[in-house]
């Protein structure tokens, strides 16, 4: 049997908190609306309800609201509600341990107790625009109740209760996201200090290179122009005194000296190749070709060479000078390297294939044997003694680092006895 | 002062090439007199004809290299650009830079031409006998008061 008494307290409850409920939910109702929703809920309570039913709707009402105050406590945000003045209304677990305070002194607190004093003209214009446009994020320092100042974000929303306009904001501590922009911002600028250290070492590398280069090219040939000049004046004004070893002796030295100026010729014009920027234009092959046959021209008629020429030969995107220097040494190797007494026989052409152009110059020389079609390339590499094919072994290394600057490619086809068929390949100009 | 004078300077540090130099101008058979200074400085106080060449012949043509000491050959060239009607000596870079950083610094302080040197006793010939038939030869020359 229930007491009258509790039944009628429970009841009583029930409206007042279903009245509440309504508050929350519908803020904007004027009094004379509360009062006449009020009579009605009373008026069904009285006519409709049973005992059994009132403490089902009580027990319920009390869970839900139990759930979501949990909710708003075991959050894993911390919240606060605040009325627009800056007054702390409630707060969850999160908050408090957040700032290290109890409930009580945490509701007791000012702004200044939790915003650093440099912040809080920043936290009031975040109210304003609050108040404007109804929701925020803002960054700000908070205060410990140690003292300890921490970076936070806080994204606050603006809704009213009974009329009246509070303030909900989540707190997060950004501590670590704030470490981890710093440490990436350091990182940055270690990243940026270190490319411009090995920018300069690069640079005073290349300087010290350039300045090695030149002084190669002075003073390296200087003492060879003396070796080979007065080499010569022995054979040229002593000639009588001179027995044919001694003549000999002397041409050794001649062509010692020569040798090794073509060698520092051609290392130089492989470092310079190596260490100068190469910017790709239109490059007429013909010209090019023209400007070789000139360079050679003495050779090919001395050895009586036979050079066809397939024109037109296309345009292709590269550099005039590095083309210059890659076909003249195709196009002397390939009338070096012929058995000797017979004539050499050179075939030049052009083919476009998926708009690149491969350019042939092709010999009816020695050939080579195709376990050495790599290898040749590479710099100081040579198949034959100096006796019978002269040479450095630096040609087809600048063959190679040529092309590889205009991004292009070369390579060889070839049997040995049946001559050889060097091509480089480039694109085809205005692509 | 000496003004149409046959006089070829040669500014050259190197005792070698003095030589190599000297004797492909006999092999040519050139006949005009070859002054030889050593560094810089001595050739633009010669130029200048002061001290110890105040009666200096003034040369018709010069052969100048680059590195040399005291003043490098492109110091000298930018002297001799700035003189009064003695920058219309003719000025021959001889020298052993291939270098373009060089050649163009010799051409925009006003070279006539620039050579460089070869290192066989055969090309430097053709090379004498080539500068005789052009600039000893063939080539006219400028008024030159003195300076
Ligand atoms: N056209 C060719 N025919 C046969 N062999 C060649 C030809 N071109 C190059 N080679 C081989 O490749 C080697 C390397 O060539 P290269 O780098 O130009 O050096 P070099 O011409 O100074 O010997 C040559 O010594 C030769 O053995
Ligand atoms: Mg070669």
């Amino acid at each position: 049997m229930l007491n009258r008494n509790i039944l009628s307290r429970t009841r009583v409850e029930v409206i007042f908190v279903q009245l509440q409920q309504k508050k929350m939910r519908d803020e904007e109702k004027s009094k004379e609306q509360l009062l006449k929703e009020l009579i009605d809920l009373r008026r069904t309570v009285v006519t409709n309800d049973t005992e059994h039913r009132l403490r089902e709707e009580y027990s319920k009402v009390k869970e839900n609201e139990q759930k979501y105050y949990n909710l708003f406590q075991s959050s894993n945000d911390a919240i606060f509600i605040q009325d627009l003045n800056g007054r702390i209304l409630d707060v969850n677990q999160k908050l408090l341990s957040l700032f290290g305070y109890d409930r009580s002194e945490m509701i007791a607190a000012s702004m200044s107790d939790l915003v650093s004093a440099t912040e809080e003209s920043k936290y009031r214009s975040a109210l304003e625009s609050l108040v404007s446009d109804g929701a925020t994020i803002f960054e700000i320092d908070l205060r410990r109740k140690n003292g300890e100042p921490f970076p936070a974000e806080v994204s606050a929303s603006m809704f009213a209760v009974n009329g009246e306009k509070v303030v909900q904001g989540i707190v997060r501590n950004i501590s670590e996201r704030k470490r981890a922009e710093e440490e990436f911002r350091k990182y940055r600028k270690h990243l940026e200090a270190f490319v411009a250290q090995r920018t300069d070492q690069l640079e005073s590398a290349n300087k010290e290179l350039e300045s090695f280069a030149y002084s190669v090219s002075h003073d390296l040939r200087a003492p060879l122009r003396a070796m080979e000049g007065f080499a010569n004046a022995l054979l040229e004004d002593y000639a009588e005194k001179l027995d044919e070893t001694g003549k000999d002796y002397a041409r050794r030295v001649v062509s010692a000296a020569q040798h090794m100026d073509i060698l520092i010729q051609d290392l130089l014009a492989y470092s310079r190749l190596s260490r100068s920027a190469l910017k790709p234009n239109e490059v007429s092959l013909d010209s090019v070709l023209g400007e070789v046959m000139h360079q050679l021209s003495s050779d090919i008629q001395k050895i009586d060479a036979q050079i066809r020429v397939e024109r037109p030969l296309p345009e292709v995107m590269g550099d005039h000078a590095t083309l210059v220097q890659v076909l003249s040494n195709l196009l002397s190797n390939a009338i070096k390297f012929v058995e000797p007494g017979v004539k050499p026989k050179v075939n030049i052409r052009a083919e476009v294939v998926n708009n690149r152009v491969r350019l042939w110059v092709e010999d009816a020389g020695i050939g080579i044997a195709p376990e050495y079609h790599d290898r040749i390339f590479r710099i100081f590499e040579r198949l034959q003694g100096m006796e019978t094919y002269p040479g450095t072994g630096v040609g087809l290394a600048i063959v190679k680092k040529g092309l590889e600057r205009m991004g292009g490619k070369a390579g060889v086809e070839s049997v040995p006895g049946e001559g050889s068929k060097f091509w480089v390949e480039l694109r085809m100009r205005g692509l | 002062m000496v003004t149409n004078n046959h006089a070829i300077l040669l500014v050259e540090d190197d005792h070698n090439d003095v030589l190599l130099i000297k004797r492909a101008f006999q092999k040519v058979k050139i006949a005009n007199p070859i002054i030889v200074l050593n560094d810089g400085e001595q050739a633009i106080s010669y130029l200048a004809g002061r001290e110890p060449f105040v009666e200096r012949p003034l040369p018709m043509l010069v052969l100048l290299d680059l590195k040399l000491p005291r003043k490098s050959g492109h110091e000298v060239l930018e002297w001799l650009r700035q003189q009064q009607t003695l920058k219309r000596l003719p000025v021959v870079v001889l020298t052993a830079s291939s270098e373009s950083s060089d050649i163009n610094r010799a051409y925009d302080l006003g070279a006539n031409s620039y050579l460089v040197k070869p290192v066989t006793f055969d090309a430097l010939v053709e090379m004498v006998k080539t500068l005789n038939l052009y600039w000893l030869i063939l080539n006219r020359r400028a008024e030159i008061a003195n300076g």
